[in-house]
């Protein structure tokens, strides 16, 4: 029955019990069989399979790149087009390059190009080389041709490009790296300020990078490739933020000091190893220490290869290799995707997955990844809010993990999943859902969670407002008003929770 | 402990059945009849209890339950068998079907028209009737969202992660689209009853 209490309320497990109660009867075994009749005595002819939204036509093989899909065939047809008016105008167009759309040849706007001349594209643009190679360009890539005996070359500048080639082989070059299309085949090539990413759209493409060789076949993930900085910041300190976020729960333990439940500690080490090129596996977040696409190297050590667990640098499926953290310069900004740069300083303020800061303010996420480490500002804004060594971490407002805190205060998590986790201090409230946040050993009180799920658990002080209370170690665990088993105490009772907590001593 | 071995074994098991709904869903795009009378027979519940949820009657639930497995197989050909989300799929086709249900019968939702059960009655001492006209008007304060979670959880028993693959949510979002329901509810009932 429906319980009121005294502040004229009821218990949502009445509540529940109530909808059980008043659920719709189930079909009955003689009507189930009915509509089983009923449903099979209609079927008809299934829909023929929707068809493919780019069908690759026969001539055209171009045609099926996922990213851009018109781009190719129009780079295609658009460079048959130049080809033949500059044949008809009597060019020789062997080892010249004839470009479509807007560029500038050495700085120069114009739409004939020599070997060792830079192409530049002001807007998309197509350039083809002979009559085999095309290469699309995207406003502001630029890259220049040339020739070893016949072989025809490509070096690659900047930007993003999207290589065509009819030719047995092709060699591209990039910084650090040397890609060798086997034959006929497309390959994308985006380099962006601290990395590269090659794809093999058709045909197989060997890369050669840092003394290694890949090879890229189509539907391989993007192979990333850590830049050469082109100016090397100085050493930056590094943070050292507390533990990783977390989505789980946080007590469950009866009289003891709860461990933290994170499954992703980060740290903005100084051990960063080497950089490497890392393809982009597609998979879950699995973010690198103090690492994350686009964000500047330290002075002191190359770039970072990711390591489980951490800050989330390149955790999203479309997300790009580590750099390391701890520089002076603006990490990198990430528009839509990627995980955001590290800095040593200085803010990411877009990327998805915000940068990391050792001093300054980390990067906001406002959609979807991790926010940015901090070693003493806050990431207000991000799903899953910022990490911090000393000062307040970022506030996660819907979804994910709060902020993580070394010492200060952690993040809240607005709706869902569990609140930040603190070394010493007060840990993260959950607004709505899931664990509060989890108090190493501090005088602080443990998270709280609002509505349903566990609440944090604390060394030594209460949780008082979760639905599961908080574990605690010495002092009085928490309380839950509405659903939930009460939490733990090692010495002292939970008097008020609905499931009461377990005293170890009282 | 016990609990997350049970969790764990309930997850296992969740993802066979959507291994096994997509092994079936690609034989019957193939035009295997029985085939899709396997997912007749595994799905039908559930599909029942979640539309029965939603209108005035057994007989139009049926209506409905019988156009969502029409429309299934037809379109089976359609359905990506490599996703596991065929439940996620198929639970879409009826929440189109009772939309298009109400917009037939010139109705936005079937907000006043929850035809519950009256086996039992959830106050001591108020009649059946007002028990339910409490419960009818705190389901009709909910937000489409939260009723569809509320429906899927109570009404067709499923747990929140088989919500959550349903409607294509994140379990943290369920969990925490459920307990907003749930104050809401409470705030109207409260209100009602006094």
């Amino acid at each position: 029955m429906l319980r009121r209490r005294p502040d004229n309320t009821f218990e949502y497990r009445d509540i529940e019990r109530a909808l059980y109660a008043h659920a719709p009867r189930p079909l009955s075994a003689d009507r189930r069989d009915a509509l089983r009749s009923r449903v099979f005595a209609n079927l008809g002819a299934q829909d023929a399979p929707a068809r493919p939204l780019f069908a690759r036509p026969a001539a055209e093989r171009w045609v099926a790149i996922p990213v851009g899909a018109g781009i190719a065939a129009t780079v295609i047809a658009a460079t048959n087009y130049l080809i033949e008016q500059d044949r008809t105008a009597g060019g020789d167009s062997a080892r010249t390059a004839v470009a479509g759309g807007s560029v500038t040849v050495d700085g120069v706007a114009g739409a004939r190009a020599r070997a060792g001349q830079v192409i530049a594209a002001t807007s998309p643009s197509w350039v083809a080389i002979g009559e085999t190679v095309s290469v699309g360009l995207e406003a502001g890539s630029s890259f220049s041709f040339g020739y070893s005996g016949d072989r025809l070359a490509l070096l690659l500048n900047s930007g993003n490009h999207h290589i065509l080639s009819t030719q047995a082989f092709l060699e591209v070059h990039g910084d650090g790296w040397t890609a060798r299309m086997a034959g006929p085949g497309a390959l994308d090539v985006s380099i962006r300020q601290w990395m590269t990413s090659l794809q093999a759209i058709e045909g197989e493409t060997l890369v050669y990078f840092n003394g290694e060789v890949r090879t890229l076949r189509p539907g391989d993930p993007p192979l990333l490739i850590l830049n050469t900085p082109a100016d090397t910041p100085p050493s930056g300190p590094g943070g050292s933020p507390g533990q990783g976020g977390s989505n789980q729960q946080g007590p469950s333990g009866s009289g003891q000091q709860p461990s933290q439940s994170s499954p992703a500690g980060d740290s903005a080490t100084d051990d960063r190893s080497p950089g490497k090129p890392i393809p982009a596996s597609g998979g879950p977040a699995n973010p690198p220490a103090g690492a994350s696409e686009g964000g500047p190297a330290t002075s002191s050590s190359a770039p970072g290869q990711a390591t489980p667990g951490g800050d989330s640098g390149y955790g999203s499926e479309n997300s790009g290799a580590g750099a390391g953290a701890g520089g002076d310069s603006s990490p990198g900004n990430s528009g839509e995707s990627s995980a955001g740069g590290n800095s040593g300083e200085n803010a990411n303020p877009n990327s998805n997955a915000g940068g990391n800061s050792a001093d300054g303010t980390p990067g906001y996420s406002d959609q979807s990844n991790a926010g940015g480490n901090s070693a003493e500002n806050a990431n207000p804004n991000s799903n899953a809010g910022g990490n911090n060594g000393d000062g307040s971490p970022g506030n996660s407002g819907e979804s994910n993990a709060g902020g993580n805190n070394g010492e200060g205060t952690p993040g809240n998590s607005g709706e869902s999943n569990a609140g930040g986790n603190n070394g010493e201090g007060t840990p993260g409230n959950s607004g709505e859902s899931n664990a509060g946040g989890n108090n190493g050993d501090g005088g602080s009180s443990p998270g709280n969670s609002g509505e349903s799920n566990a609440g944090g658990n604390s060394g030594e002080n209460a949780n008082p407002n979760s639905n599961a209370g908080g574990n605690s170690a010495d002092g009085t665990p928490g309380n839950s008003d509405q659903s939930n088993a009460g939490g733990n105490s090692g010495e002292n009772a939970n008097p008020d929770s609905n499931a009461g907590g377990n005293g170890g001593n009282k | 402990m016990q609990e997350s071995v049970s969790l764990h074994g309930l997850r296992e098991s969740e993802g066979r059945h959507a291994a096994l709904l997509d092994q079936l869903a690609a034989r019957a795009a193939e035009g295997d009849r029985a085939a899709f009378e396997e997912i007749y027979n595994l799905l039908v519940d559930d599909l029942y209890a979640y539309v029965r949820g939603q209108v005035r009657n057994d007989t139009v639930a049926e209506d409905l339950v019988a156009n969502v497995f029409l429309k299934a197989w037809r379109s089976a050909r359609g359905y990506r068998s490599d996703s596991s989300s065929f439940r996620r799929w198929i639970f879409s086709i009826a929440r189109n079907e009772v939309r298009d249900h109400w917009r037939t019968a010139h109705r936005n939702l079937p907000l006043a028209d929850f035809d519950l059960s009256d086996d039992v009655p959830i106050s001591a001492g108020s009649d059946a009737a007002d028990a339910r006209r409490v419960i009818q008007a705190a389901l009709t304060s909910l937000n489409e969202e939260q009723r569809q979670v509320v429906l899927l959880r109570y009404f067709g028993n499923k747990s929140h992660e088989e919500i959550a693959e349903i409607l294509g949510k994140r379990e943290g979002a369920v969990r925490a689209q459920l307990m907003r329901a749930l104050r809401q509810m409470r705030k109207v009932m409260g209100d009602a009853e006094t």
